[in-house]
């Protein structure tokens, strides 16, 4: 045995592998091409390795087929053990694996030729595996001068020419059109149904839920699952995107109805649909109408992330390197953010030095606008107490002297008539009824009018004209400093114009409007 | 084995590489014998193949024929021929000496006709300049023996070739490894050890049919088996070694 080979109890499987494993080395480091494969492909039918790129599909044909050797593990095909027993199985195998490695000058049926009588083949099969692949017209001509198509027929035509009864193939369908693709998967599939195996490796989940029975799926050099293409696969579900104008509504209504609904945006998206038109019915009897409804297949990464198990993290001890590294990186943050918060109080600090000085210079604006505002007004108290002491003094003189005027002529009229002192105290009465007219001069009606409190209250402001004006004043500034006191102050002194309207206090007001 | 050997053959000769250096082998000789033919009288023919002028212009065919070897089993067309081969014969052992069967059987016809060419040419010139230098027979005798000589060591040649190509995979490198050592073996190692195991001086040695060392005893001519053991024995290491790599190794 050329390297260590577990022993596989005899089976039926027309390949079987347990713990294959291979790596590559180069100067790049280590890559894991398979990693503990085991594999079974049942006899007949078509079995499909399914995988991403680099999942290790190309390498495990290339182990069965001997074109690479395995680091451990064991294969058997149709029994035998490989590679030691690839001799006895050269009939029964046929490969496509990489570049078929043809000669462009020479023609596919010279090729082909080479081929068979390096593996002893009569010629005669070779117009027949020709014939086989639909190549007749064509295998004359140079294959320098061929299509891919034309290039992965004649390869496949290669394989089959010993008639094999395990056929490999490494994806199949590459580089090939549409009508190339569809014609390969069918010639692959006849084989299948007379009865061969084809193993075929393919990175395309369509081609294997056409063509496969079984499947394989790899990732990373590992089996992810293995099973029919039904159970893995599934073959006609489809994930459908929705939109609608009223998602909940019409989630709730996709949910009622029995579909998997999972949201995505402003989209719906519904899984496991196998007749995308009875997502249409179910919105339109509730009333709902789909602005778009596209179906969706699901991917090859889709499905290897479905099957790919999640694999709790498992703690790992730290190297002294990687304690100190973390150690390095704590303090480091710690400092950065000890750094961060003090930066912070030192900008909340400066922010609240800025408050107090803000309201330091507020309060010391609104008391030198208080104390200005006191000034004004006990200035104008002041001059409002000159003038009406200068009123006062005015009517006071002219009182005096209608008083003196009124008294000399009842003197006249006394030396004239030679009355007694009724008539003096007579003209007395009047005479001060004058003097008091002079000083209020009292609107029309007033005095006709029952006077109530305020009235008498301004009676007596009256009487003291300057003590009037000095509360006025005061009643002012109270209201400014009060909230609502200006329109109070207006209120009143609408009353006090309609009820007092004497001309000390008319123009007190008039003053005080003006300095406002 | 027939099967794969022809096969081999075919290939090899489909390629353009390898009608390249046939040309080559050709152009060479055919060069040679023009010059030779401007200045006849210089050298007797029967001087020629003593001194060993003859058998220097017979060398680089044999070069050719390991460049030949080496291409047979180096780059994209060969491992894809080989990967080929191997998915209908999976006997890896009956591939490879096969491959190396066919590089020696290869370069027979080149290397058969570049010779005939050189030596059918310089007869002619030194006839026609009256300058054999010896019996006509004997000459025509040694030259074909010579020739037979040149054929061996060009089939060697191109064996060892194809086994550094199995072994170093790049035909550049097993080019300038052949290069470098004839360097070597010409500027460093001749001038401080004798050259009766290099591998150069005993093919030149082979070529020409005799070879002289200086002993004790004075000159003294080695004999043509010595020789032809030493080439041998390297030609089958490195036929060994290839495959036992070629059996081990994955195909690409």
């Amino acid at each position: 045995m050329p390297y260590p080979v577990r022993v596989i109890p005899g089976s039926d499987a027309a390949i079987e592998t347990l713990g294959l494993r291979k790596a590559y080395r180069s100067v790049r480091g280590r890559a894991v091409g398979v990693d503990g494969l085991d594999l079974r492909v049942p006899v007949g039918g078509v079995h499909a390795l399914l995988g991403l790129a680099g999942s290790g599909k190309t390498t495990t044909l290339r182990l069965l087929t001997g074109l690479a050797r395995a680091d451990g593990g064991a294969m058997k095909i149709f029994g035998t053990h490989v590679p030691d027993g690839l001799p006895d199985l050269a009939g029964r195998i046929g490969a496509v694996v990489g570049a078929p490695g043809f000669q462009a000058r020479l023609s596919g049926r010279r090729n082909l030729a080479l081929l068979a009588s390096a593996a002893g083949v009569p010629r005669t099969r070779v117009d027949e595996v020709l014939t086989r692949v639909v190549l007749t017209d064509r295998a004359r001509a140079a294959y320098g001068t061929y299509s891919v198509d034309e290039e992965r027929r004649l390869a496949l035509a290669a394989a089959l020419l010993r008639d094999p009864d395990l056929l490999v193939v490494d994806d199949p369908s590459a580089g090939l059109d549409a009508v190339g693709t569809r014609e390969i998967r069918q010639a692959l599939r006849r084989l299948a149904d007379q009865g061969k195996t084809v193993l075929v490796a393919t990175g395309v989940l369509t081609e294997a839920q056409q063509i496969a029975d079984t499947v394989t799926v790899l990732d990373e050099g590992r089996i992810l699952a293995q099973g029919t293409v039904a159970e893995l696969l599934g073959d006609a579900k489809v994930s459908v995107r929705v939109r609608v104008d009223e998602p909940g509504k019409a989630a709730t209504a996709l949910r009622a109805a029995g579909f998997t609904v999972r949201a995505d945006g402003d989209a719906l998206h519904v899984d496991g649909v196998v007749e995308p038109a009875d997502i249409s019915r179910a919105l339109a009897k509730q009333k709902l109408f789909a602005s778009e409804l596209v179906p969706q297949r699901e991917d090859l990464a889709a499905v290897v992330g479905r099957l790919r198990p999640v694999v709790p993290p498992t703690p790992t001890q730290p190297t002294r390197a990687e304690e100190r590294a973390a150690r390095k990186a704590a303090d480091h943050k710690a400092a950065e953010r000890k750094k961060a918060a003090d930066q912070r109080k030192a900008e909340k600090d400066a922010a609240a030095k800025q408050a107090a000085a803000d309201a330091g210079a507020a309060e010391e604006a609104a008391a030198k606008q208080a104390a200005s505002e006191a000034r004004a007004a006990a200035k104008e108290a002041a001059i409002a107490e000159r003038a009406a002491a200068k009123e006062a003094a005015i009517a006071e003189r002219a009182a005096a002297k209608e008083a003196r005027r009124s008294a000399r002529k009842p003197a006249v009229s006394l030396a004239g008539r030679s009355a007694g002192g009724s008539a003096g105290s007579a003209v007395a009465p009047t005479g001060e009824r004058a003097a008091a007219a002079a000083v209020s001069k009292p609107a029309d009606g007033a005095a006709s009018r029952k006077p109530g409190p305020k009235e008498a209250e301004k009676a007596d402001a009256k009487a003291d004209p300057g003590r009037a004006a000095i509360e006025d004043k005061a009643a002012k500034k109270t209201n400014a400093s009060v909230p609502g006191g200006h329109q109070a102050t207006q209120r009143d002194q609408g009353q006090q114009t309609t009820g007092r309207p004497g001309p000390p206090q008319g123009q007190g007001n008039k003053r005080s409007k003006g300095r406002r | 084995m027939t099967g794969l050997l022809w096969a081999e053959l075919r290939r090899f000769g489909v390629r353009p590489a390898i009608r390249w250096i046939a040309a080559a082998m050709l152009g060479h000789v055919a060069l040679a014998v023009a010059l030779t033919a401007f200045a006849p009288e210089a050298s007797t023919l029967a001087a020629m193949l003593e001194q060993g002028q003859i058998s220097f212009y017979a060398l680089t065919s044999v070069f050719l024929a390991y460049v030949a070897g080496v291409l047979l089993v180096t780059g994209d067309a060969a491992s894809g021929g080989t990967r080929a081969l191997l998915t209908v014969e999976p006997r890896r052992g009956r591939v490879y000496w096969s491959k190396l069967a066919a590089a020696g059987v290869a370069v027979i016809p080149g290397v058969a006709a570049a010779y005939a060419l050189l030596a059918s040419g310089m007869y002619w010139v030194h006839a026609r300049a009256h300058v054999l230098g010896g019996p006509p027979s004997e000459l025509v005798e040694a030259m074909t023996w010579s020739g037979v000589r040149v054929l061996a060591l060009a089939v060697f040649a191109a064996v060892g070739g194809a086994a550094l190509g199995v072994l170093v995979r790049r035909w550049w490198v097993a080019v300038s490894l052949a290069v470098a050592w004839f360097l070597v073996e010409e500027l460093v190692l001749n001038t401080r050890f004798p050259g009766d195991w290099f591998p150069f001086t005993n093919s030149d040695a082979w070529v020409r049919g005799t070879r002289t060392v200086l002993s004790g005893d004075g000159l003294l001519a080695v004999p043509l088996v010595h020789s032809a053991l030493v080439l041998l024995g390297i030609t089958v290491v490195l036929a060994l070694l290839g495959a036992v790599v070629f059996r081990r190794r994955d195909v690409r």
